[in-house]
């Protein structure tokens, strides 16, 4: 969580147009832009990994009696994810999104990396232990949503770095490889 | 000059202005001759005074304004960039070609965000952060604009009631937008129809433009304003209100 140091807002969160939809096609490219920016950086600072896009506080700036409307909200989503800077929580209602501060990739490094520095390599670990097992404990992607953990075992899978599987006992396991 | 008639009166006309026009050049080379000498005697002195007082120039915006003041008023260009003794022993001409480098590097940077119009204490401002340690005032990035206008137009400062904005806007600004702008500024960057009508505008000029500004991506709407429908902002402006801190009076 935030150590003590509160979060920096950027500017143009101050300014009432910023929770406009901007009918301007440059200007609202930057608009969007902008706030892809501010919600990685927000949720980078907080650790939090899903956004509720109609609960969102972020969207809603009290003080200036502004926020987002839904519309804009959908469009902002629809942008960040075809940026590749979230992906759908929820597929079908389309109401929470898993927001990538750092890319899939990125991730896949992350736990690539402590599996290679636990000695796992060839080992078999259960999904769920990356999320919130003891070994796990204080990595960057301990606590993550399943929906992250599993697109990022997905891309070491791609990488020919795990193989994923279902085990007897229903639960989903993951065995990392050597290069 | 009394005028002959006839041919040989226009003959001997022109054979007096041609010796009239003799003379006339004989004087305007002298007077070239002296005129130069005294240009160079003056730069020379300009030249050791700028190496003498070359750290404070470079350092100090006050002393840095005086001195430039002081070479406009004697006719000597501070400004230019040809080589030679003046760029080595002072370094000026270089200070303000790079400086103007950097804020046509702001204007570009924030086009999509103001739509060309970057008010001139927001640049001062994101100029300061790249080059931090170094002092600048508003009158540097001035004359950088006037560098910078010497490659061509472009770049200009429009004045807008007591704001200055960076102009990169490639179409000229129509009357009425100007006159717009010019509220905005005066209004902590925002402007609303009904602030065009207070000042005897009709609805439809006042819409007209108002949508001007709004196509050309000058300005960014706000529609959450129960009182007014819609409100133009201009965010080079209002950010820089913003940044604007409590015990500045002008920036």
């Amino acid at each position: 969580m935030a150590d003590g140091k509160d979060f920096q807002y950027p500017a143009f969160y101050q300014l009432p147009p910023f929770f406009t939809l901007q009918p301007h096609a440059s200007v609202r490219a930057k608009q969007l832009e902008l706030w892809k920016q501010l919600i990685s950086e927000y949720c980078s600072f907080h650790r939090l990994f899903i956004i509720n896009l109609r609960e969102e506080p972020l969207f809603r700036n009290a003080q200036l009696a502004r926020q987002l409307p839904s519309e804009a909200r959908k469009v902002l989503a629809e942008h960040l994810v075809q940026q590749q800077a979230a992906l759908w929580a929820d597929e079908a209602a389309k109401e929470r999104l898993l927001v990538l501060w750092r890319s899939v990739a990125g991730w896949a490094d992350l736990i690539l990396q402590w599996a290679a520095e636990n000695g796992l390599m060839g080992s078999v670990e259960t999904v769920q232990s990356l999320m919130d097992g003891e070994a796990a404990e204080g990595q960057e992607f301990y606590g993550a949503p399943r929906e992250l953990i599993m697109a990022a075992l997905q891309e070491l899978v791609r990488r020919n770095r795990a193989t994923l599987f279902r085990g007897s006992s229903g639960s989903e396991g993951v065995k990392f490889l050597s290069a | 000059m009394r005028r002959k008639p006839g041919i040989a009166g226009l003959i001997r006309e022109k054979e007096q202005q041609s010796a009239y026009g003799a003379v006339g050049e004989q004087l305007e080379a002298d007077k070239d001759q002296q005129a130069r000498q005294h240009l160079e005697t003056l730069q020379s002195s300009l030249k050791s005074f700028a190496s003498k007082h070359r750290n404070r120039i470079n350092s100090d915006p006050q002393f840095r304004k005086s001195f430039c003041d002081m070479c406009i008023a004697a006719g000597v260009d501070p400004l230019s960039s040809s080589k030679g003794l003046w760029d080595e022993l002072l370094g000026v001409g270089q200070f303000y070609s790079d400086l103007s480098v950097q804020v046509l590097t702001q204007c570009m940077r924030t086009r999509d965000e103001n739509g060309g119009l970057l008010d001139l204490r927001q640049c001062l401002a994101n100029v300061r952060r790249a080059r931090p340690g170094e002092k600048l005032a508003l009158e540097d990035l001035e004359r950088a604009v006037e560098c910078l206008a010497q490659l061509g137009p472009g770049v200009s400062i429009r004045f807008c009631g007591r704001q200055r904005l960076l102009c990169s806007v490639p179409d000229e600004l129509s009357g009425d937008t100007a006159q717009v702008i010019e509220l905005a500024a005066a209004s902590g960057g925002k402007v609303c129809a009904a602030d065009l009508l207070r000042k005897g505008w009709t609805t439809d000029r006042a819409d007209q433009a108002l949508l001007h500004c709004i196509r050309e991506g000058l300005c960014w709407v706000d529609k959450q304003d129960e009182a007014v429908p819609l409100w133009c902002w201009f965010p080079s402006i209002a950010l820089a209100e913003l940044e604007k801190p409590m015990s500045e009076s002008t920036a």
